[in-house]
């Protein structure tokens, strides 16, 4: 437990925000209550986080981050809110933006299909395009471009080129998925993706470039008949991620109405 | 529609998160930011939360690691974040001014270890935080980053070995 700090009688910042958010057991509750009566430290720190706390939620109550989070989802929550090749945090960085990172790390793309997902809606026009859509890509290094190879191993810095596959005039949204959580849209034509034509193995119209930042990712590139918004496709990705605890090579297809293909990307 | 539980939530362990994100991502727009990511996870978690953590310990979790990502990814883009041991010689307590009563020595500690925490992994840098500045028991902290006591110590040793002598919180660690 952690009632006291090594080297002294207080109670560390942890058993005091628990004491103040009333979580801890009734016993050490009244062995800090007594505490902080005598000590003029610990009654400070417990006043800081009173005072901190009645602050921040009259800042921001409930409603105020309910209305934040609709917002998120919704794509309206500004810059933020979708994931942003500028600001993500990334190993992948689309090349018009990224440097490349002096690096050694390696790395290994895999296609691996997507586990199983018995929550995937029965949507007609997935079913009509499941078969006809796909995802590879192309590897640039040192100025030769070859076919990506499932399974070869990549170096930061090399440059890999998207290409779909899409059995007619779609709309396309690409999500990469990482280990960190975040989810950040690529391609993106004024938040609803970008229109392709029928075709296979087409380049799509930026690159990517591998930075030495670790973890395994996983880019999703959704195909609609309609114009899908990238904002309904990063929700969708971020519900898949965090339904997989946050593992990229585990996630499901999402939970969106459109058909999906997909790439595992994955630093040795 | 958000989790009928996320409200109660928010009540509890809102400020606790804001504090947690406002110490290691340094300013108030950041950690807001922070706070809505940390939240939107936990809506679309806590349908599957099996109670194997406190709601508190889960929350805590999904904070911090999202602000060290959020420090990481900084770093790479800008090369500012997580500074390095430099800033060990001037720690700037301003923007960890409202989280800490006045004259609290911790202040200190918490500018020290957030300076030096670039140069870990992610799991003794989770380590260090809830060490050293949330002062929690070695046997909660290595609980809480899945480490055995042993291996957390010699972790936060080589921290503490990189602190050169600024963090007064060592006992037991040798
Ligand atoms: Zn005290």
């Amino acid at each position: 437990m952690s009632e006291t700090t090594p080297h002294t009688d207080h109670p560390g910042w942890d058993a005091l925000l628990r004491h103040h958010q009333g979580d801890l057991p009734a016993a050490q509750a009244e062995k800090v209550s007594a505490h902080a009566a005598e000590c003029a430290l610990c009654a400070s720190r417990l006043r800081t986080l009173n005072e901190g706390a009645r602050k921040f939620h009259g800042e921001r109550p409930f409603a105020v981050l309910e209305s934040a989070l609709r917002n998120r989802r919704d794509g309206l929550g500004g810059s933020e809110s979708l994931a942003r090749p500028t600001g993500a945090p990334r190993w992948l960085l689309p090349v018009v933006l990224g440097g490349f990172a002096a690096a050694a790390g390696a790395f290994v793309i895999l296609h691996v299909p997507f586990a199983d997902s018995p929550s995937a809606p029965a949507v007609s026009a997935k079913e009509r395009l499941k078969s006809g859509v796909g995802l590879s890509f192309d590897v640039e290094r040192g100025g030769q471009v070859v076919p990506g190879d499932p399974g070869a191993i990549y170096k930061a810095g090399d440059r890999i080129q998207l290409k779909y596959t899409s059995p007619a005039r779609l709309n396309v949204v690409v999500v990469s998925l990482d280990g960190r959580g975040e989810v950040t849209v690529f391609h993106d034509d004024a938040g609803a993706g970008l229109r392709v034509e029928a075709g296979t193995g087409r380049a799509m119209p930026t690159s990517i470039v591998l930075d030495d930042a670790p973890g395994a990712e996983r880019i999703v590139a959704c195909f609609s008949e309609s114009a899908l918004t990238s904002a309904a496709v990063v929700a969708a990705a971020r519900r898949a991620l965090t339904a997989a605890e946050g593992d990229p090579r585990t996630v499901g297809a999402l939970d969106l109405p459109c058909a999906q293909a997909d790439l595992l990307l994955h630093k040795e | 529609m958000v989790h009928p539980e996320l409200e109660a939530l928010y009540a509890q362990y809102g400020y606790a998160v804001y504090r947690r994100c406002r110490y290691l991502l340094g300013g108030d727009d950041d950690a807001w930011d922070a706070v809505q990511e940390v939240f939107l996870r936990a809506d679309a978690g806590l349908s599957r939360f099996e109670g194997r953590a406190s709601h508190r310990t889960w929350l805590d979790t999904i904070a911090t690691r999202h602000c060290l990502n959020v420090l990481r990814a900084r770093k790479v883009r800008t090369g500012r974040g997580l500074s390095g041991p430099e800033a060990l010689d001037a720690p700037a307590a301003g923007d960890l001014a409202d989280l800490y009563p006045e004259g609290d020595p911790a202040v200190v500690q918490a500018l020290t270890v957030r300076s030096l925490l670039a140069h870990f992994d992610p799991q003794t840098q989770e380590a260090a935080v809830c060490y050293f500045v949330d002062e929690m028991s070695q046997e909660d902290v290595a609980t809480r980053v899945g480490l055995s006591v042993p291996t957390l110590r010699k972790r936060l040793r080589a921290f503490l070995d990189r602190a050169r002598g600024h963090l007064t919180r060592g006992g037991g660690l040798s």
